[in-house]
């Protein structure tokens, strides 16, 4: 009789286990994302079922500008952002993390100048037109200052990516700090890059960042999403082919081209992401505060030191 | 002719094709055959046009013939799919791949190939993967890329299980699977990209007939395509193709682009650069098929990750069952212990109540049990023995049955008797047992028997023979009347020592009472006379033999001692351990002190009581103990009394026995208590002094007693004066037994007694052992002497300047038979002013006397020396034996014998010497030398006093003087004192060619030592003398003139070289110990002292000598640089060095004032003094 007492006991507890492992909540995480051949592994990954749909849903936006929006409506729970954009949010009060570093601009930022123009001395009192963000600003103002010149010595034209084909077609400005893949469409129409991220290594990331409270209530759920980017990216890597037409796809440039896109972008691999991420590392926190240095963000002088802390965190890199 | 010319031309055009090499390409029909040949049959002829020289078959196969074609090594390329080439590639040698095919549609170029899934467009069962599940599928074989492993890969992804997938392999071409769906044969087809398009370009197909599942949106991609995309196929060459070969197909194949003409015809791109086949490998890896169907190697981490959730769920499950199996066998084995402790239980029972049967039949005493009226209820058998009737016959029945009625009738009254008291009654009795007619006493005990509720059940009767015992109390009576009775003290202990009885002879003896002594430890008779280890000896006797018997002093209760002749026995447990002792003791007092007297006689003497002879032997042996363990002095003292025999002559016996009785009192008041004054017969004391100090608290001691004894002695009105010789000894210096060093007191005491009387001597025991050492040594010399085993060497002695051989000196030597050649030093210091020394100073002159004989006759003039001890020149025979020895030899030249008087000697008796000395020079022609010059106190005095012939420089200066300048200015000294008194002068101890030139310079030119000639036996003489080459630079120097300066230039050569030398040698040793260092102080070196010499005589001018001063300066700095680099054991530097420190003694020897200049002094002169 005690015996089977002990075995109804087991046999409840094992059910009640099993039911509680499979009734785990899954609500996926939406994602805002504007296009950028760094945040294409997120679609590659929905396309090949590497991210399934119960884990993400992506929200494509314009511009980094209209994920913050989003962020602040509460319409998604994290956004494919540059480090600059996720303090600039977290300036206006949204708790973000950054769990998961995409790509690493190596180059693919780029200032465009047009003919007669050669270098970036060059520009003195010319009209340069720039994205208001914190990459756009600090891609120029590292350019200036290398080249000796202030921003009292040029003009400054802020447009949003979207707009930055028409402004360079429309002759409005001598050079454009642009990135991918808008630089490819304006260089096809003329122009020559005077400046690229790959003076600066390291400096311009771009990131995946969560709601801090996403991360604490929907840890599976990342770590899903996070190992299925990793499964995208690595198929990037061995069947390139097959990637680019997806990707093609996407980006709305044709698939031999697909490829190119990628130059001058760093893919950290999970491994390269832990160092990235380490709690020992303090390059990314160093960066951080250069960027809070440009005085860019309407913040508090008080709360700029909050602005890094806890910035990122490794514990989805498994 | 002309047919000839064909016949060759012929001949010629065909040998190149004989020549051509031909090569077989397999191609994969992947349409029908002929399709697929019409097309490819135009690369045949490229490839022939592009390849000089060769021939190229194309053979389009199925899949089966391919590989057979392959396996064969028939082929020398291959096109085909790429599932095809990684599965051929893991089972055959495969080079990679050329080239990789690159398709063509509507201009848009492909070299990627993907799966289609597809269904009839009527079939509405099947819109998306999760059906194609359910579904049966038409695929052209499993070998195929697009056609098979593509799709499966993607239903893989999609989660369904691949491994029931319903599929029928056409083993044909992609055709026939488009035909398998629209006939209806199957419900899905899988075929790989650009067949549909083919088909429908060629009319075969219309799109609306068919339904495309999990259409994948590529942007470009040129076909539809259901799945991933993997790089087309591959063009591969087999490794039996040659690099180069394959290397112009690849360029060939390579050339061929969408716009070239046979890329046309064949309806493809042409083809590119070699894709990487990865994905296609992966892809196959994950499905697991052939060559990856074997078991993937899952890790426990992969199996963790996937499946934590449902292992720690089952770990749970599993460790809980196994808790509640453990629960139930542990129930189940207790159930079983319990059962088992029942069963045990009652089975003790059984046998508990047989124990208690046994234990009631086996009880030796009679056991009866009877109800409260009488009847019995059981009984053992020793009671049926009693009563000679079975058990069964007893029981049931009252003692009216078994016994006479009066009996019956008085045990029954007792039995109501104890069952009214309801006590145990107990009675003793005799009682006859009628079995075998034997009474015993029985002590019989009856107690009643209550139940739990106290009521009287019955009565319960043990009767126990005490026979035995009541033998036993008889007997024990008796003992104690003896106990009690007896003359003998008996005193009983425990084991432990507790006194447990007394008898009364015991409180007679000792006066104490029986509860005085009884829980009291014997010690408390004892009387504190026996000695330590008494006790604890008698204690081991007993443990060991059991008893213990001897004499012992005890102290009664009212303080008096006693002696008692005692006895112990130790009486034995059953255990065999010492249970009792039982000391039986008689007083022996009065029989005790008899025999104490006897010892006394026996131990002292009877006139004065003071300890004999052989207790004083005794007193001496335990002294050396304690002297050993406190390392203090024991004094033996022998003491004769001074003027005792007139007394005794002229006052009589009596007077002297009291005299001696008073000294001995005397004696006694002089020293300590622990000391011990003997007398050892007549006049003769001797004492013991313990714990003496020092020797000075011995002579303090001695000197009391002598004055104690000076006091006048009345005795029967009269004065006596006496006094006392001691002679003494003291133990442990003088390590000896008693007699013994009674003996060296007794010869201390005769010492005194010689020096005068009334005095101590003390015994020197270190003298003592010289003098025998020394008597030893003269014996045997003795002995040598006899036995012909001294002898003489002989040393030469030469005149250096002219190189001749004027003498030698004798010199004695022991040739022993077994200790070999013994130095004069090892046993002439022993002879020293004996008469053994003037034994053997008259042999030395007798064997010289004889030798200069035989050299004379032989032609040889040589002068032989011989040294005379003092105390054999002091002698008053020795002219006369001296004259006799000469006599014995008239021809002989007195003055060829020359006697060597040691300087130190003569200091005896100047005078007799002196006279001695003179006689032997004038009246017998012999001369004299001072030997050993320099070495005396007082050697000026000596050489004035004594009209000595020659002065012998001590070799010790002669030795040291190239070295020190102090040992330098004594040997100028003396050969000054020497010249100026007019004596011969010469150096023993001339080592080396430079010694000899030194002296030359100072004015000696007669010389001996090693760096001549050793001393040698005297046959050896005429040879060396015969071989003997003077030194050279001897005779060169004496052939020359030499002035004063040039002499001190020669002094200065000299030892500046001996001084870099032994620089030299010394920086070269690298040693501390060995050689020595020269004076490294300039001042006090010879050059300095030279240097400081000449300037004060102006010898030289002041340029050379400020030249000189200037090189010694260098020389001096780089020695001493040299010195502190060896201190620091920096050999190597110093060493280094020695070039430097060269050519700074080159440069003195540059700055030699050789050459007298005009200023230089012409007058000769011995020396820088």
């Amino acid at each position: 009789m005690k015996i089977f007492r002990y075995l109804c006991l087991v046999l409840s507890s094992v059910l009640l286990c099993l039911f509680v492992a499979c009734s785990q909540d899954s609500q996926p995480i939406r994602i805002a994302k504007h296009l950028w051949p760094g945040y294409e592994f997120l679609e590659l990954g929905q396309d090949l079922h590497y991210i399934p749909h119960s884990v993400a849903e992506l929200v494509d936006t314009a511009s980094a500008t209209e994920s913050i929006k989003l962020l602040h409506q509460g319409n998604v729970d994290a956004a494919t952002l540059t480090l600059d954009e996720v303090l600039l949010a977290r300036s206006q009060g949204l708790d973000l993390t950054i769990i998961l570093v995409m790509d690493v601009s190596v180059g693919a930022d780029k200032i465009i100048a047009r003919e007669p123009i050669s270098n970036v001395k060059d520009l003195k009192a010319g009209t340069i037109a720039v994205e208001n963000t914190a990459v756009g600003r600090l891609l120029m103002m590292k350019a200036i200052s290398s080249a000796g010149l202030s921003l009292f010595d040029i003009e400054v034209l802020p447009v949003t990516v979207d707009e930055h084909l028409t402004v360079w077609q429309a002759g409005k400005a001598d050079a454009i700090v642009t990135y991918e893949p808008v630089a490819t469409s304006i260089l096809d129409h003329g122009g020559h890059v005077v400046f690229d991220s790959s003076r600066i290594p390291e400096t311009i990331v771009d990131v995946l960042a969560v709601k801090t409270e996403v991360l604490h209530e929907q840890p599976d759920t990342l770590r899903a999403l996070v190992s299925g980017f990793f499964k995208s990216l690595k198929h990037f890597l061995t069947n390139p082919q097959d990637a680019a037409y997806r990707i093609s796809a996407h980006l709305n440039v044709p698939s031999h081209e697909v490829m190119m896109l990628y130059q001058g972008m760093e893919l950290p691999s999970l491994e390269r992401n832990r160092k990235l991420l380490s709690a020992d590392n303090p390059n990314l926190i160093e960066v951080a505060n250069d960027i809070v240095s440009l005085n860019l963000l309407t913040t508090p002088e008080s709360s700029s030191n909050t602005l890094t802390t806890h910035l990122y965190t490794d514990q989805f890199l498994q | 002719m002309k047919w000839l010319f064909i016949f060759v031309f012929f001949l010629l055009s065909s040998l190149p094709s004989f020549a051509n090499d031909i090569f077989h390409v397999g191609i994969f029909a992947y349409r029908p055959a002929t399709v697929t040949e019409n097309r490819w049959q135009y690369l045949e002829q490229y490839l022939e046009q592009q390849v000089p020289n060769s021939d190229f078959v194309l053979e389009v196969l199925d899949l089966e013939q391919l590989e057979q074609g392959v396996r064969q090594n028939r082929f020398d390329f291959v096109l085909t799919n790429p599932v095809h080439f990684i599965q051929m590639r893991s089972k055959y040698p495969l080079s990679g791949a050329l080239g990789t095919l690159v398709r063509v549609l509507d201009q848009n170029t492909v070299s990627a190939i993907g799966g289609v899934i597809f269904t009839r467009a009527d079939n509405h069962a099947i819109q998306q993967l999760e059906d194609v599940a359910k579904a049966s599928i038409s695929s052209p074989s499993p070998i195929t890329m697009g056609g098979y492993m593509a799709p499966l890969y993607e239903l893989q992804q999609a989660g369904i299980d691949i491994d029931k997938l319903d599929v029928e392999f056409t083993h044909s071409t992609h055709d026939s699977v488009v035909e398998n769906v629209l006939t209806g044969k199957t419900d899905v087809g899988f075929i790989r990209t650009s067949i549909l398009e083919q088909l429908i370009q060629e009319g075969q197909l219309a799109w609306n007939q068919i339904k495309l599942i999990h259409l994948q949106a590529l942007s470009d991609y040129p076909f539809v395509v259901s799945t991933r995309l993997y790089p087309e196929w591959p063009f591969i060459a087999l490794p039996k193709v040659r690099e180069t070969t394959a290397r112009k197909v690849a360029s060939a194949i390579l050339g061929l682009d969408s716009r070239h003409q046979v890329s046309q015809k064949i309806g493809i791109s042409g083809f590119t650069v070699p894709a990487d086949y990865l994905p296609v490998e992966q892809s196959m890896r994950e499905l697991g098929v052939a060559p990856y169907d074997v078991e993937p190697k899952v890790s426990f981490k992969q199996v963790w990750q996937q499946h934590s959730f449902f292992i720690l769920v089952l770990i749970f499950t599993i460790s809980l069952i196994l808790l509640l199996l453990l629960v139930i066998a542990r129930q189940n084995i207790s159930l079983r212990l319990s059962e088992q402790k029942v069963t045990e239980y009652l089975k003790e029972i059984e046998k508990r109540h047989q124990f208690l049967r046994s234990t009631f039949s086996a009880i030796p005493d009679l056991v009866w049990i009877k109800d409260q009226h009488g009847v019995y209820l059981d009984c053992n058998s020793r009671y049926e023995s009693y009563l000679n009737k079975s058990r069964n016959k007893i029981i049931g029945e009252p003692d009216q049955t078994h016994f006479p009625s009066v009996e019956a009738e008085h045990i029954h009254a007792h039995d109501q008797e104890v069952l009214r008291l309801r006590l145990p009654s107990v009675q003793e009795d005799l009682y006859h047992f009628k079995s075998d007619g034997h009474d015993e006493i029985l002590e019989v005990i009856k107690t009643p028997i209550l139940d739990s509720s106290n009521q009287i059940i019955g009565i319960l009767g043990i009767g126990r023979d005490i026979t035995d015992r009541k033998q036993a109390e008889k007997d024990l009576s008796l003992s104690r009347e003896v106990f009690e009775n007896t003359l003998e003290g008996i005193m009983i202990t425990d084991h432990r020592g507790t006194i447990v009885d007394v008898n009364p002879a015991f409180n007679r003896i000792t006066g104490y009472s029986h509860e005085e002594v009884v829980g009291q430890n014997p010690s408390i008779l004892s009387s504190g006379r026996q000695e330590s280890g008494f006790y604890a000896h008698m204690w081991q006797d007993l443990q060991k033999k059991g008893y213990w018997k001897g004499e012992i002093w005890n102290r009664k209760k009212s303080g008096e001692i006693y002696a008692e002749l005692l006895s112990i026995s130790a009486l034995k447990g059953e255990d065999g351990s010492n249970q009792f002792y039982v000391g039986i003791f008689s007083d022996i007092t009065h029989s005790k002190q008899q025999q104490e007297q006897l010892s006394l006689m026996a131990h002292y003497d009877v006139l004065t009581e003071l300890p004999n002879r052989a207790l004083f032997a005794d007193r001496f042996n335990q002294a050396i103990l304690h002297s050993k363990r406190n390392q203090k002095l024991l004094a033996v003292c022998f003491i004769d009394l001074d003027n005792f025999k007139p007394v005794n002559d002229n006052y009589g016996h009596e007077t002297g026995d009291l005299l001696l009785v008073e000294v001995a009192n005397r004696l006694l008041d002089s020293v300590r208590g622990e000391d011990t004054v003997s007398r050892l017969g007549g006049d003769e004391f001797a004492l013991l002094l313990n714990d003496i100090g020092s020797q000075k608290e011995c002579m303090r001691m001695l000197d009391r007693i002598l004055h104690k004894l000076e006091n006048p002695f009345v005795i029967n009105g009269f004065s006596h004066y006496i006094s006392a010789s001691i002679g003494a000894t003291l133990y442990p210096s003088d390590d000896e037994d008693v007699d013994t060093l009674l003996r060296h007191a007794d010869q201390a005491m005769y010492q005194a007694k010689l020096a005068g009387k009334q005095r101590y001597y003390l015994f020197d025991a270190a003298e003592d052992k010289i003098v025998s050492q020394k008597q030893l040594v003269q014996e045997q010399v003795k002995k040598a002497l006899h036995a012909d085993e001294l002898t003489l060497f002989y040393q030469p002695k030469v005149n250096m300047a002219t190189g001749e051989v004027f003498g030698a000196e004798a010199l004695i030597r022991w040739q022993h038979p077994e200790k070999g050649l013994i130095s004069p030093l090892e046993f002439l210091p022993y002879l020293t002013a004996t008469e053994m020394e003037v034994e053997i100073g008259e042999w030395v002159i007798s064997q010289a006397i004889q030798q200069l004989h035989e050299w004379s006759s032989q032609g040889l003039v040589l002068e032989i020396s011989v040294n005379i001890a003092s105390y054999h020149l002091q002698k008053d025979a020795f002219i006369t034996r001296l004259a006799y020895a000469l006599e014995g030899y008239p021809g002989l030249d007195a003055s060829k014998l020359q006697l060597e008087v040691l300087e130190s000697s003569v200091l005896s008796d100047v005078k007799t010497i002196r006279k001695t000395i003179e006689h032997c020079q004038q009246q017998l022609g012999v001369t004299v030398s001072l030997d050993d010059f320099g070495t005396g106190y007082s050697s000026l005095t000596h050489l004035r006093s004594f009209t000595a012939d020659t002065v012998k420089i001590d070799k010790s200066f002669i030795q040291d003087m190239l070295d020190d300048p102090n040992d330098h200015v004594i040997v100028d000294g003396v050969i000054g004192l020497a010249e100026s008194f007019g004596r011969d002068v010469i150096a023993e101890g001339v080592e080396s060619c430079e010694h000899g030139l030194m002296l030359m310079a100072m004015g000696c030119h007669l010389a001996q030592g090693y760096g001549i000639a050793r001393p040698m036996p005297a046959a050896d003489i005429p040879a060396w003398l015969a071989d003997y080459q003077p030194d050279e630079r001897w005779l060169q120097y004496a052939s020359r003139p030499h002035s004063l300066s040039s002499n001190k230039a020669l002094i200065l050569e000299l030892t500046v070289e001996r001084w870099y030398r032994k620089l030299v040698a010394k920086i070269q040793s690298e040693s501390h110990e060995g050689l020595d260092w020269p004076i490294l102080d300039k001042d006090r070196c010879h050059y300095g002292i030279w240097i400081e010499s000449v300037a004060k005589e102006h010898i030289f001018k002041p340029t050379s000598l400020a030249r000189l001063d200037q090189a010694h300066e260098a020389l001096h700095s780089i020695a001493n640089e040299l010195f502190a680099l060896y201190q620091k054991h920096d050999y190597g530097a110093a060493r280094e060095g020695l070039s430097r420190l060269h050519h700074a003694y080159e440069q003195i020897c540059r700055s030699y004032p050789d050459k007298p200049g005009t200023n230089d002094a012409e007058s000769y002169s011995r020396g820088y003094l």
